[in-house]
């Protein structure tokens, strides 16, 4: 809300800059987002009329003015375009000052004597504007000081009001706080109108409930015209366009009082007068934005035919007050704040009055209001009042007064202020303090709805005495063990061991299109969640996995030139099962380029579904789970159809990994290579991890055997690798080639391995490892159709061995 | 026999010449076999014949066959030495040339997404303090989100916080659930199952219906914080919240609390931190203030206690909200929040310490 320092002012004396008012009004818990001043150092300037224009003889754009400034005529030069005969002016004589320090001095300019200066609007400080002079009102009088006659000097502060403080939504409003931390009194704006004849066919209100109290006001003989210039600039400066006088007058009491009025068209009203009422089905209005709307069952202002405004927010085109109005009909009305709320919600329509009516109006402001606006017409647009009716609805209840205790709010507080302090400081504020010092019983002034028991006292109290003297106390907490979460850890453990292995992490908006979805669906769509109001089509799905989102930022590293790009995600997914949401937490990564990053020692080596394999294997074991197992893919037809798998544990798929498919890839502008894998962290959660035991370290050394044996390849290698290890005396198996040539049975390849035999009791002679390798062999051999090409011995000495 | 002596001596002087002359491991070799070999060494021949000759012979000329033999040994074991120590100061002076300011291999290593690093610094700081970690779910119901919060039905409180709704779920009540829209709700969960005192801080993602800019973005993170005992006061709150700022932006950070207001609290208040950026003398960040709004906190609203069963007479709590996104941008002087989302690696690089 924009407030004007000199306006402030006509309520309350205080001498402080714009920016210590700042300072004070965030004290009290008003946020300032900026200052605006109006005016610079001006110095003798006054209002004149320009009598005649004649171009100048010796130069194109400048023209020879003859300008009266109420006592004399001069001869200015003017180099504006838009210098007029007729037009009152802002006149910068021999001798004024001017924005930015220039001194006026006469001049000859092209041989022309020039006694002064036509000021634009930048030249007097009073905004950007240099394409011309600054045009007055034409009944501004001449020869008069023009920094009073624009208000110069002044400064709009941009108040950030909270909700719950509707009583300070308003010059007078803010000046009462201002009031109170000054300990100045603070004054009522003029409202001096003799009583009218009560009417009572004027108003009818149908809705009490909605509807407590509407004060009219009729008024004949008025002259709509434009608002005197004050009256201009003031509404200007804090953001509203200036229309005529009488709705000037409305929107000026609303900036000045906070109370929202409308002025209705009284010829225009069937009958003359207005009954408060929901609205009938299918009745709509023309509204004073030029917008017809349908009015649903919202409360309305009709006459006795159809609506005429919607209450509180907005009112109608066809009773607008214009030129040439002279009845009206002034309302000054409280209306239940929800049901505005609701009305402009509905009717997505939203304006200064219905910004207050829904933060809460005060019933009793309506008559002040009234009458504040009704003197402002009569002083400026003339007329008399015909009559009035102050109609009112079911009463809202009565303001209770509140406990406060000062010992319960010195607790809260953590600092000792003594009650007498306490009851000082709440009757600066207009609350009435009574009982004992012990337990007081304080009833807020009228205004303040916000106050309704002891901690909203409180808070009065600390706005009022300042933060700063609350002391600090630093205590730990009374706590219970810390217990993390098991996927908590898991977020930790994934991401340290992911980063190590060259991933960045990645945090997504986690909303996804449909589009983006179908892309690399995992789920039945009858699974997925969407939203009832998405920001647009590319966020109408809560992600049901996070590989989606993964393959956006690697679209958008590839298109900004970043190669070799390794991301992951652990975040929420959501997915629907029996009628309720489930908000799995998932782990997705993708990868794609190199395994290494080029240097100039190597040649670079692509990434390769071993690597992928490796990462899934890698992030059980820095979760301390054993028991991963690889199957056959889950065949999803993103993914590469021959490097894919689906990713078990403990016999429950919990994810997949693989390739994606080179055509997916194409589409989708990403690099050939991209792996990826996504895995279910809460089922992973689920299974607790097992502490290590330690087995000591092998005693004797292990004797090495090479194998070199040709296997069908449809064997799988961990079949073979299984059924090695079931051997005595196998320790471990390390494969170390996989050939194929045309020496070799069709569907067959040769698989390089060795095995370490160890006894942990004793070391092993050439001639027991030769048996156990005899039957080793002579097992894969019946169990697999295989044969052997070579064996090795290999006396390399086991590690850890030094005996 | 004086034949054999002789040809003994010559050999020896004829070896020793060859050796000193070898300038090769492998010509080494080859004088080796030549002179010692175990079949045809010239020497070798000479101890060969040992046998026939007569007992005085033997002795002479076994005495200085064997001197002769270890002589050799001795002579091919220095001359390896010598011309492996000259191969490698070749090897060692040819290296000598390189280049050691060649870029080093490069280790392929990310890091945690800055966001997550500051929220993980954040917690961390509260956990040290004896807090619990609480969680919540992202999709919740209208009561945990706003009514029980003290935002009723009809608030104008609400509308700071613009709504996702989800599609076709409700909750008992028959309102429709809602991505929530700050970490708030998981005091709710927290409180009705928990009796004080307590004190938790919950991290995680929220979600706000509105356009996206520099400085606003539908989904951001928090870290919530709640502590609820017989005699919490706003002393306990400036006491945390000035060892969190400390923590996280440096010790001579200081905090300032101005009145603020936010449903669920009462009092209301806005914690700004001194602007590290200037040390206080005012600059663009700050706004010429010296001070930057950071986070929003308060005592807790007796209705929060209400909707959760606790007696506000009773007891008396503080909670704030910290923004992480907030917290990064300042730390890291990042000027545009779209920038955490879009994940560019040249981002992540930069941003993440």
């Amino acid at each position: 809300m924009k407030i004007s320092l000199l306006w402030l002012k006509e309520f309350v004396d205080f001498d402080l800059s714009p920016e210590e008012l700042a300072a004070l009004l965030r004290r009290q818990g008003f946020d300032v987002a900026s200052i605006t001043r109006f005016g610079g150092d001006v110095q003798n300037v006054v209002t004149a009329k320009v009598e005649s224009v004649q171009k100048h003889p010796n130069a194109d754009r400048l023209s020879l003015c003859k300008v009266f400034d109420g006592k004399n005529r001069l001869d200015v030069v003017c180099g504006a375009p838009n210098v007029a005969a007729g037009q009152t002016v802002p006149l910068a004589r021999v001798g004024a000052r001017v924005a930015g320090g220039l001194e006026i001095k006469r001049a000859v300019i092209r041989g022309q004597e020039s006694h002064g200066m036509l000021c634009s609007a930048r030249e007097l400080g009073l905004g950007d504007d240099h394409g011309g002079i600054l045009i007055l009102p034409e009944d501004v009088p001449l020869g008069k000081d023009a920094a009073a006659v624009l208000a110069m000097g002044d400064a709009v502060l941009d108040v950030e009001v909270t909700p719950n403080r509707p009583d300070a939504l308003s010059h007078w409003g803010l000046a009462r706080e201002i009031a109170a931390a000054l300990k100045k009194k603070v004054r009522l704006p003029e409202m001096r109108i003799s009583k009218a004849k009560r009417d009572p066919s004027l108003v009818k209100i149908e809705e009490t409930t909605l509807c407590t109290r509407y004060v009219g006001r009729a008024l004949e003989g008025v002259k709509v015209s434009p608002s005197p210039l004050w009256m201009k600039l003031r509404l200007e400066r804090c953001g509203i366009r200036s229309i005529n006088n009488v709705v000037d007058i409305t929107n000026y009491v609303l900036l000045e009082m906070g109370h929202p009025l409308h002025a209705f068209d009284r010829d225009k009203l069937k009958e003359g007068r207005v009954v408060v009422r929901r609205a009938a089905e299918g009745e709509t209005l023309l509204c004073l934005d030029g917008v017809t709307r349908s009015l649903g069952n919202h409360l309305v202002i009709a006459d006795a035919a159809a609506p005429t405004a919607l209450a509180g927010v907005i009112g109608g085109e066809p009773t607008a007050v214009h030129t040439g109005t002279g009845r009206l009909l002034l309302e000054s009305a409280h209306f239940q704040a929800a049901a505005v709320r609701r009305a402009r919600m509905a009717l997505a329509v939203s304006t200064e009055s219905s910004y207050r009516f829904e933060r809460g109006t005060d019933w009793d402001m309506a008559d002040l209001a009234s009458r504040r606006a009704a003197h402002l017409i009569l002083q400026i647009a003339g007329g008399t009042l015909l009559a009035e009716l102050d109609a009112r609805g079911k009463k809202p209840p009565e303001k209770k007064a509140v406990k406060a205790r000062p010992a319960r709010i010195n607790l809260l507080l953590g600092f000792p202020i003594a009650p007498a302090e306490i009851k000082k400081t709440l009757e600066r504020l207009g609350f009435v303090v009574k009982g004992s010092p012990a337990r007081f019983s304080v009833l807020p002034p009228m205004h303040r709805h916000d106050v309704k028991e002891e901690a909203d006292v409180a808070e009065e109290i600390a706005r009022m005495t300042s933060y700063d003297k609350v002391p600090t106390r630093i205590r730990t907490a009374p706590q219970t063990p810390h217990d993390p979460s098991r996927e908590n850890s898991l977020v930790r453990l994934s991401g340290d061991f992911l980063a190590a292995q060259g991933f960045w992490e990645a945090k997504n908006y986690g909303l996804l299109s449909r589009a983006a979805w179908e892309k690399c669906r995992t789920l039945p769509d009858e699974a997925t969640v969407e939203l009832a109001n998405p920001m647009s089509l590319s966020g109408e799905l809560l992600a049901p996995a996070l590989l989606p989102l993964l393959i956006g930022n690697l679209q958008t590293n590839a298109r900004r030139g970043n190669k070799n790009v390794r991301l992951f995600e652990c975040a929420r997914t959501f997915r629907q099962a029996d009628g309720k949401i489930l908000e799995p937490l998932c782990l997705a990564w993708v990868a794609e380029g190199d395994a290494q990053a080029p240097h100039w020692t190597h040649r670079p080596r692509p990434l390769d579904i071993w690597d992928a394999k490796a990462w899934a294997k890698g992030l059980f074991s820095a979760w301390g789970l054993d028991g991963i197992e690889f199957r056959p893919g889950p065949g999803h037809p993103f993914l590469h159809p021959a490097e894919n798998l689906s990713i078990h544990l403990g016999g429950v798929n919990v994810g997949y990994l693989g390739k994606l498919h080179p055509r997916r890839a194409e589409e989708w502008e990403l690099p050939q290579n991209v792996y990826a894998a996504e895995l279910d962290l809460s089922f992973v959660a689920a299974k607790q991890p097992k502490t290590s035991k330690f087995a000591g370290l092998p005693k004797h050394p292990a004797v090495f055997r090479d194998f070199s044996v040709v296997f069908p390849e449809k064997t799988p290698w961990t079949a073979i690798a299984d059924r090695l290890a079931r051997h005595t005396f196998v320790d471990e198996i390390e494969l170390f080639d996989v050939f194929k040539d045309a020496t070799l049975p069709t569907g067959h390849h040769s698989l390089a391995f060795r095995i370490a035999f160890r006894d942990p009791e004793r070391t092993l002679t050439d001639a027991e490892v030769g048996e156990i390798q005899k039957s080793l062999l002579a097992d894969v051999q019946s169990a697999f159709g295989a044969s052997l090409r070579l064996v090795g011995a290999k006396n390399t000495s086991s590690p850890g061995e030094n005996m | 026999m004086s034949s054999l002596l002789n040809q003994l001596h010559s050999l020896r002087a004829q070896a020793q010449q060859d050796i000193a002359q070898a300038d090769s491991l492998e010509g080494l070799e080859t004088l080796r076999v030549r002179y010692l070999g175990r079949k045809d060494g010239q020497l070798t021949k000479i101890l060969q014949a040992l046998p026939s000759l007569s007992p005085e012979e033997k002795k002479v000329l076994g005495r200085e066959a064997n001197e002769a033999k270890i002589s050799l040994e001795t002579a091919l074991n220095e001359k390896k030495g010598a011309i492996e120590e000259k191969t490698l100061n070749a090897v060692l002076s040819a290296a000598a040339g390189q280049d050691l300011t060649l870029p080093e291999s490069p280790l392929s290593v990310g890091r945690r997404h800055p966001l997550a690093q500051v929220m993980d610094d954040i917690v961390g700081c509260f956990l040290r303090l004896g807090f619990n970690l609480a969680e919540g779910p992202e999709v919740e119901t209208d009561f945990n989100n706003f009514t029980a919060l003290n935002h009723p039905p009809d608030h104008p409180a609400r509308d700071s916080h613009d709504t996702f709704y989800v599609k076709n779920f409700r909750d008992g009540e028959g309102l429709p659930l809602l991505l929530r829209t700050h970490t708030s709700p998981v005091q709710i969960r927290h409180m009705q199952t928990h009796k004080p005192p307590l004190s938790i801080v919950a991290p995680g993602r929220v979600f706000r219906h509105e356009a996206v800019d520099a400085t606003h973005s539908f989904v951001f993170h928090q870290v919530e914080g709640l502590a609820v005992d017989v005699d919490i006061s706003v002393a306990d709150l400036k006491g945390v919240l000035g060892l969190f700022a400390r923590h996280v932006f440096g010790s001579n950070v200081e905090i300032r609390f101005r009145p603020a207001y936010f449903p669920f609290v009462e009092p209301g208040i806005e914690v700004d931190i001194s602007c590290t950026l200037c040390e206080g003398k005012g600059c663009r960040v700050c706004k010429q203030t010296g001070w930057v709004e950071m986070l929003g906190a308060g005592m807790v609203n007796p209705n929060v206690f209400r909707a959760v069963g606790y007696d506000p007479d009773k007891v008396t709590g503080y909670a704030f909200g910290i923004g992480v996104e907030r917290v990064a941008m300042f730390k890291y002087g990042v000027d545009d929040m779209r920038l955490f989302f879009e994940n560019d690696v040249r981002f992540l690089r930069q941003v993440s310490r």
